[in-house]
């Protein structure tokens, strides 16, 4: 499954695509695989008590996940994921 | 014809054309904030013949602005000019043809409406998250597309948003108001992320008022790392959301 990755996630993850082999089919599950493949990638998007950090969004096919099952959104290997931050300033 | 002479070349575009001129000079456009990205944004919509610009901004040129605010320069900064009266005086020397209107103030939930009502499009040449729920607000109710800008460190993010077509920004960032964000201050930036993300934002204001086809796209650039990230939005709108569905207008306040 492809995940596409920007900014501080980018840095970590060493580019803007990136290839994970979930172990189940769930955001989560792909979440989990990318932080053990990047292990920094857990203090970037996830607070302690294991949910995405306020300023981390993402996204299927385009739709932030918020709108769908949050963490628990099913997800096929066709489905485009992508991970970022958005800029702010001006 | 001597009023499009100036215009020959972008006329020759054939995308635009003297047809697509003529829109452009019967166009009107809103900037909100006029630091970096509007000063970009302006200087390609006044340099195209957009026929009416209203700049809106309420900060003062300072000596730190000149590394990438380009229509200010150190006599601005010395005098401490209001952005906008700096950026008109530069604007119209660019082109006297077309009318750019300065008004010193921040837009906030009073003046929000009126000042973007009877536009065409709104860019967002703003530094933060709650101004920019506003324009959305004002743009869902007022059916005037917008376009999306934010520049950090080496790195910009844009897409155009288009009510009734597209998803809105809360569709996009639902909760950002309380959040931190990184800005020029905290991250600092360079100058040529800042002319790249205001020419995208004018290029879909040119798109958008010359009747083409405007991006689908959320559009993110990185220039430092040289990487740009492209996802589609054209599916993302929320079904449930409070301001492009339910018209719910917490930020105007209506």
């Amino acid at each position: 499954m492809k995940v596409k990755v920007f900014a501080s996630l980018r840095e970590i993850c060493g580019g803007v695509a990136v290839h994970v082999d979930p172990d189940g089919n769930k955001i989560r599950d792909v979440l989990h695989k990318m932080i053990e493949m990047f292990p920094a990638l857990e203090e970037e998007i996830l607070t302690e008590d294991r949910k995405l950090k306020p300023f981390v969004h993402v996204y299927v096919n385009g739709k932030n996940i918020i709108h769908l099952e949050n963490l628990d959104t099913e997800v096929k290997k066709s489905d485009e994921l992508a991970l970022f931050p958005p800029a702010a300033g001006g | 014809m001597k009023k499009f002479a100036r215009y020959e070349k972008q006329i020759l575009f054939k995308p635009i054309g003297l047809e697509g001129q003529k829109r452009l000079l019967k166009s009107r456009a809103a900037i909100v904030g006029m630091g970096a990205l509007g000063t970009s944004i302006a200087n390609h919509l006044v340099r195209s013949g957009i026929g009416y610009i209203r700049i809106i901004d309420h900060d003062y040129v300072e000596l730190t602005n000149l590394q990438r605010q380009l229509l200010y320069d150190e006599e601005d900064a010395e005098g401490r000019l209001p952005k906008v009266f700096a950026a008109e005086r530069k604007l119209s020397k660019i082109n006297s043809t077309v009318k750019v209107e300065p008004v010193f103030t921040d837009l906030n939930r009073e003046n929000a409406e009126e000042l973007l009502a009877g536009f065409d499009v709104i860019l967002d040449g703003t530094d933060n998250f709650p101004t920019r729920y506003l324009i959305n607000e004002a743009s869902i109710k007022l059916g005037i597309p917008w376009i999306y800008g934010g520049v950090v460190s080496a790195r910009g993010i844009t897409a155009v948003i288009i009510p009734g077509k597209t998803p809105c920004l809360r569709c996009l960032f639902p909760d950002m108001n309380n959040v931190p964000t990184e800005t020029a201050d905290t991250a600092g930036i360079v100058s040529p992320i800042t002319a790249i993300i205001g020419s995208l934002e004018a290029t879909g204001a040119l798109k958008l008022l010359t009747g083409a086809e405007v991006s689908p796209y959320l559009e993110q650039v990185d220039i430092w790392s040289d990487s740009f990230m492209q996802m589609d939005i054209s599916k993302g709108k929320n079904p449930d959301c409070p301001v492009c569905v339910h018209h719910q207008f917490e930020f105007l306040g209506s």
